[in-house]
């Protein structure tokens, strides 16, 4: 492997970390699928030789992790300890209403989650995005659909308490 | 190809939203957004939302990557994943330095012959897992073993099989100093070939089954030879074979 694929590699890893963070739900958990992603990925550089961006690949990885080995050991844990966390140092974001998405995009479902990030925030093509996840691209935009309305309604609903509280 | 005029969908909403539309195709969309303003309020809502969820999870790339996370350590790390490191490496050097022969075998019946080889390459594959040289170095091992064995050693080729040499070591022993040489596959799976002269007896022998351990045990040559592998590794008896018929024809 060249200096270069390893540069690539490593500077792709902080985007793994906050993909498997929406995969998992929890930090530590993330952090770990990130190590057995790179281990897995490692053996594999041959496959990506030259590839500009490895976030699709390393997701696409991450993603066949996940199901495969992950959500069957989260399902042995009690509910309580996979209760969403907040986004990571939300506190410290100044702005209220990133707050406000942060905390809806929380509660949102696992498929809504992960196409809002690979689409919204990665800024990945529809196509690839249906790689990752292994669906139809139709189904990337129908969830995508779903998952922007249902984000929306939280967000909405959200406000009116708060309006309340501040009088 | 399509109309840029074909009725406006969910998708290109989306898409819309996304900025994925072709100038054409956002041309329609957005004169279509003019005569709908309920859902003009509803996409730009949308983005709206997107750049703040953008701007939210932007904190989580800027955190510090953990040490575990480097990649040239994890290459590393990747390159002896047959490792029981330290303490085994300290047990060899025990075994190599200085303790002159036998204090393993203390109160023991010394073996004598095939038997002493087996019992020596028992402890050596046991104590070796993971104390190997680096690769490079295999020639200089096998330069320095065929010195202190007073006759050439040469690590059979196994790559054939799928076994690729990952290093060695020069031990010492009850009877005098051996090589070791340790192979793995592409699972990890790993097997050790132990060497040394014999003296006198079992100048030449058949392969054997070994008693306590998957491995087989022959003498060719004056040399006593045993080829020792994890519980993982099949068809080790062709291996050994192999191993055989390769350091006959090297002598």
């Amino acid at each position: 492997m060249s200096d270069g694929d390893d540069i690539r590699l490593q500077r792709a890893i902080p985007a793994l970390r906050r993909y498997a963070r929406v995969l998992t739900h929890d930090p530590h958990q993330a952090d770990d699928l990130v190590q057995d992603c790179l281990e897995r990925a490692l053996t594999r550089m041959h496959q990506v030789r030259g590839r500009p961006d490895l976030r699709p690949w390393l997701f696409t990885i991450a993603f066949r992790l996940n199901v495969s080995h992950w959500r069957r050991l989260r399902h042995l844990m009690p509910l309580t300890e996979i209760a969403p966390e907040p986004v990571q140092d939300a506190t410290q974001i100044p702005h209220l209403e990133w707050k406000e998405v942060a905390g809806a995009f929380e509660r949102l479902s696992d498929d809504h989650r992960q196409v809002l990030l690979l689409v919204g925030v990665e800024r990945l093509e529809y196509g690839t995005v249906a790689e990752i996840l292994g669906v139809p691209v139709g189904t990337v935009m129908s969830r995508l659909s779903r998952a922007r309305t249902a984000l929306h309604r939280l967000i909405e609903h959200e406000e009116r308490p708060m309006l309340r509280r501040v009088k | 190809m399509t109309p840029p005029d074909r009725p406006v969908t969910e998708d290109d909403l989306q898409a819309w939203v996304d900025e994925h539309l072709s100038p054409e195709r956002r041309r329609t969309v957005e004169a279509w957004l003019d005569a709908n303003p309920d859902a003009r309020r509803r996409v730009t809502a949308w983005r709206t939302e997107r750049n703040l969820l953008r701007a939210a999870m932007e904190v989580e790339l800027r955190q510090p990557v953990p040490a575990r996370f480097d990649i040239t350590r994890l290459k590393q790390r990747r390159g002896r994943h047959f490792s029981i490191p330290q303490m085994a490496a300290s047990v060899l050097l025990a075994l190599s330095v200085g303790l002159g022969g036998g204090w393993l075998l203390r109160d023991r019946e010394v073996p004598l012959g095939l038997a002493s080889v087996e019992q020596e390459a028992t402890i050596v594959h046991d104590a070796g897992k993971g104390s190997t040289i680096a690769e490079g170095n295999v020639a200089q091992l096998a330069a320095w073993g065929g010195r202190t064995l007073g006759r050439p050693v040469r690590p059979p080729n196994l790559s054939a099989a799928g076994y690729h040499l990952a290093g060695g070591q020069l031990v010492t022993t009850d009877h005098g100093p051996a090589c070791v040489f340790v192979y793995n596959d592409e699972n990890g799976a790993l097997i050790s070939l132990f060497v040394r002269p014999m003296y006198g007896r079992d100048m030449t022998s058949p392969m054997r089954p070994m008693q306590h351990m998957p491995g087989y045990i022959w003498a060719q040559d004056g040399l006593g030879i045993s080829m020792i592998s994890d519980a993982s590794v099949r068809n080790l008896h062709i291996l050994a074979n192999r191993a055989r018929d390769l350091m006959a024809g090297a002598s």
